[in-house]
């Protein structure tokens, strides 16, 4: 068989192509309809060209068109933002990774660049794909802060008539969508959360590699996490052949799977397609605030801690076949910090489905919570709203008390807002721009499913009414306030209850872990360290179940506590990849 | 980049020519009414509503005048109202009104007659209308980057001869939409047809474009090619390497890209005189063109007529 003659650069025709954006019958027309304008308005016309026309390739045109509007909408480009749009546009020709740590406004640096291509005018049919609960985000920040108008792509017929579209990756690889997508091709494609293609194999790595596009953005937080191979897929879906193909990256950077090799060489290499700002002295947030505010259950309340708590020792056997499942008996005492109305709703569906020899017991800690009527720590929220008129965001993890604050602070006549997984895309966006803007509107409680990804930086109050077991998520909460585009100091208020496990877990969140103070960087290495190790919550869980007493319950979690400090001292632990990118 | 006192001065025929009332403050600042129109917006009409602008032209005046829109170069406002403004002015008809001061003629034509042209005697002249068309282009080079340039055109509608400087020769003069009653002369070239001269005239001009922008994007795509075939190594039949490098090819490729702006038709002045030498005998007609200085010699028994020298006017 003869050999497939090889495709060389011989074939790729550099003769300029010349083609005519309009022709000349709208000319004609309108000299048949004798439609003359002004000697005046004929100059002025050129004129106006002559002022359009823009020769520069070096200075950015963005933040001269958007001056003004930034000026009112208080937005300021920081400096490495413009430098980031910059070196994209100049050096990486627009194919880039952006890989900023959270909250330094990588959506900001996509939006500007594509700005700056659309005035250039190098682009006008773009696409953004990012996941379904930030499509709205996105259109919002490109409208209010660009002035760039898009469709969110639901049902297929935007393909064909719109330029600028955004669609949530699982929806545009859907038969319907993805055939138009593929057909058309775009000047500019942004992945938001790129790091969901670090598989090449996954239909959406796949499907992403095969758009027609001219520019493209990767835009994540953490381009490499557990394997140096997801950073080659990355870097070879934006520029195939920059780390040469897997084998030859293997042999020349990989000395073992999490352990890359030739690091000055391959880090080199990398910054040619990658921009990865960090905090530091150049990039800094305003500080963060934390008050913890030690409050006493009410006796009905305490019994019924100490009650469930009693119940969860007694029942929880994890890796064994239990009554009740672990993880259910892990919740109910996360529940019962955080309010009794929570655990109700545990308790009744646990009564529900369990044998009749523990069935009594379910309905009698039912009971109990059925008739506490006011749980302590509102009375604590109420103080802590009196002293402040600005807008306060409050987080728990629970719906049952997302419900029981709202109606509490209403009776208290605190017009309050609810944020949570249960509303829609668009009435999310309402409620948050609600309330951003209602002057009425002091407080939203928010659960952390609802607020995931959500940026809220016009407030800069929050209280923990109660306080996830997994740091990570703590600082997830934080995150929604504590970055870009906040100006003043971020207060954080933590409820802490004297005597439960919430005072010993803040205890040794706040004094070993110094969780609160810690920059992004380090709570990538506390979230690599649970990521080795067992889950968190069953650790506390544990910790909790051995403890025959309140004082070794707080001992087995200082241990804890003392055990991830030490892990993040030790410089044997930082990720051997950490000055790569 | 044009300087904050051209942009003002756009500014400023842009707000005239919309008969929009506005005020210079101390030549800094300027403050309009101008009426937009909203959009329909679902069964709502479209509606006119008066807006206030404040707008100044040096980033030097933002804390002296809070609140006010800088309108620069790539600035919203201003490409604001330049859209705006490419809503007019594409078409238009016109005639340039010249004098009829028979000495000033003779002056101008003087010293545009080549050296050693007999002495004669300036007698019975006539001025007649000339139909052109001038058309304008915008004509953009891009690869990856892009580069932006404007080109003009003048077409002589009667000998079909072109004139490249005919929009900057305009400048000097005064135009105006009341046309000539009598003394024009005829077209001979039908407008459909100028308007292809003009179109083939554009194309010609985006030829003669500097290769350099062309090779440097070949370079740059070629440096991109080399990187895709260290990716694909041997496997360069696959298709998924033909789709990626036609992918680059297609970022890379030189494209020029034409668009119209507008067009004129318009009647410029000849001034022909009829000579006779000093001893009586005939000499060619001197067909003279105020818009753009320059005289034509036509004689009547040569096959082809001769031109003068192209000289600025005198005074």
């Amino acid at each position: 068989m003869a050999e497939q003659p090889l495709i060389s650069e011989e074939c790729y025709s550099f003769k300029p192509l010349i083609e005519w954006e309009q022709d000349e019958t709208p000319f004609l027309a309108g000299i048949r309809k004798k439609e003359w304008d002004s000697w005046a308005a004929f100059n002025l016309r050129l004129e106006a060209e002559a002022l359009a026309i823009t020769q520069t390739n070096e200075e950015l045109l963005c933040p001269v068109h958007l001056h003004d509007l930034w000026a009112r909408a208080g937005m300021i480009p920081y400096p490495h933002q413009l430098e980031t749009v910059r070196r994209v546009i100049r050096e990486m020709r627009g194919r880039a990774i952006l890989a900023d740590e959270v909250g330094l406004g990588k959506t900001i640096e996509a939006a500007m660049i594509l700005k700056e291509y659309l005035l250039r005018g190098l682009v006008r049919r773009f696409l953004i794909l990012t996941p379904a609960t930030l499509c709205r985000q996105w259109a919002a920040e490109l409208m209010e802060k660009f002035q760039i108008p898009t469709i969110i792509a639901r049902r297929g017929h935007e393909w064909d008539i719109y330029n600028g579209l955004i669609c949530s990756i699982d929806t545009a690889k859907r038969q319907g969508h993805r055939e138009k997508i593929l057909a058309r091709g775009f000047d500019l494609v942004i992945v938001d959360e790129a790091h969901k293609l670090k598989n090449a194999r996954t239909v959406s790595a796949q499907f992403v590699q095969e758009i027609p596009k001219k520019y493209f953005l990767l835009l994540t937080a953490t381009p490499l996490q557990n394997d140096l191979k997801e950073l080659f897929t990355l870097i070879s879906l934006l520029r195939p052949g920059q780390l040469g193909n897997y084998r030859a990256f293997r042999q020349r950077y990989v000395a073992g799977k999490r352990k890359p090799k030739n690091h000055s060489e391959l880090r080199e290499i990398l910054s040619q397609v990658m921009v990865r700002n960090k905090r530091g002295p150049q990039i800094q947030l305003p500080e963060r605030q934390v008050t913890t505010i030690p409050l006493t259950l009410t006796p009905p309340e305490q019994e019924l801690y100490e009650e469930v708590t009693a119940f969860i020792r007694k029942e929880y056997r994890p890796g064994e076949q239990g009554r009740i499942n672990p993880l259910t008996l892990i919740t109910l005492q996360r529940e019962v910090c955080s309010s009794s109305f929570a655990v109700a709703m545990t308790l009744y569906r646990l009564a529900k489905n369990c044998d009749e020899s523990t069935q009594w017991r379910i309905v009698s800690l039912l009971e109990k919570s059925r008739q506490i009527k006011e749980n302590a720590k509102i009375e604590k929220v109420l103080e802590i709203l009196s002293q402040s008129k600005e807008k306060f965001l409050i987080f728990t993890e629970f719906i049952a008390t997302q419900e029981y604050i709202r109606s509490r602070l209403h009776a208290a006549g605190i017009p309050t807002l609810c944020f949570d997984g249960t509303l829609s895309a668009s009435k999310k966006d309402w409620t948050r721009c609600f309330f951003r803007d209602s002057p009425h509107h002091q407080v939203m409680v928010c659960t952390e499913t609802g607020g995931e990804g959500v940026n809220l930086q016009f407030c800069h109050q929050m209280i923990n009414y109660d306080l996830p077991w997994n740091p990570m998520r703590i600082e997830q909460r934080i995150g929604r306030i504590h970055r870009l585009g906040q100006t003043r100091p971020v207060k954080i208020y933590n409820l802490s209850t004297v005597g439960t496990i919430e005072e010993h877990l803040l205890n040794m969140l706040e004094e070993k872990i110094r969780m609160f103070e810690l920059v992004i960087g380090d709570m990538n290495q506390i979230n690599r360290y649970l990521g080795d190790s067992r889950s968190f919550e069953g650790r506390v869980m544990e910790a909790i179940v051995r403890a025959k007493h309140n004082r070794e319950l707080r001992e087995n979690l200082a241990k804890l506590g003392e055990e991830i400090a030490n892990s993040l001292a030790a410089p044997a632990n930082s990720a051997p990849w950490d000055d790569l990118i | 980049m044009p300087d904050a006192a051209a942009v003002r001065e756009f500014v400023q025929k842009a707000l005239a020519i919309n008969n929009a009332e506005y005020r210079l403050v101390d030549g800094e600042l300027i403050i309009a009414k101008v009426t937009v129109e909203h959009p329909p917006f679902l069964f709502g009409p479209p509606r006119l509503e008066t807006v206030t602008l404040n707008l100044i032209f040096q980033p030097e005046h933002i804390n002296k005048y809070p609140g006010a829109e800088l309108a620069t170069p790539g600035s919203y406002r201003l490409n604001w109202l330049i859209d705006g403004i490419r809503r007019r002015g594409g078409l238009t008809k016109q005639c340039v009104t010249y004098h009829t001061n028979f000495r000033k003629w003779q002056k101008e034509i003087q010293p545009l007659l080549p050296v050693g042209f007999p002495y004669f005697f300036f007698h019975h002249p006539k001025l007649h209308y000339r139909p052109y068309l001038l058309a304008n282009f915008l004509i953009s080079y891009r690869t990856d980057e892009r580069r932006d340039e404007l080109f003009s055109v003048g077409l002589d509608l009667v000998s079909g001869q072109i004139l490249p400087t005919l929009q900057a020769d305009l400048k000097q003069h005064t135009l105006t939409d009341r046309m000539p009653v009598t003394s024009t002369i005829k077209e001979e070239i039908p407008v459909k047809e100028a308007i292809a001269i003009c179109r083939a005239q554009a194309e010609k001009q985006a030829k003669k474009m500097d290769p350099g922008w062309i090779e440097e994007a070949r370079e740059r795509f070629l440096t991109e090619l080399a990187c895709l075939k260290q990716y694909y190594g041997e496997n360069r039949d696959e298709v998924a390497y033909r789709t990626r490098a036609a992918e680059l090819h297609n970022k890379f490729r030189p494209r020029v890209t034409l668009t119209w702006i507008n067009l004129a038709l318009l009647y410029l002045p000849e001034v022909s005189y009829t000579l006779q030498s000093l001893s009586g005998e005939p000499l060619p007609t001197v067909l003279y063109y105020p818009v753009g200085s320059r005289i034509e010699l036509k004689d009547d028994h040569a096959p082809n007529p001769v031109t003068g020298p192209r000289v600025h006017p005198v005074g």
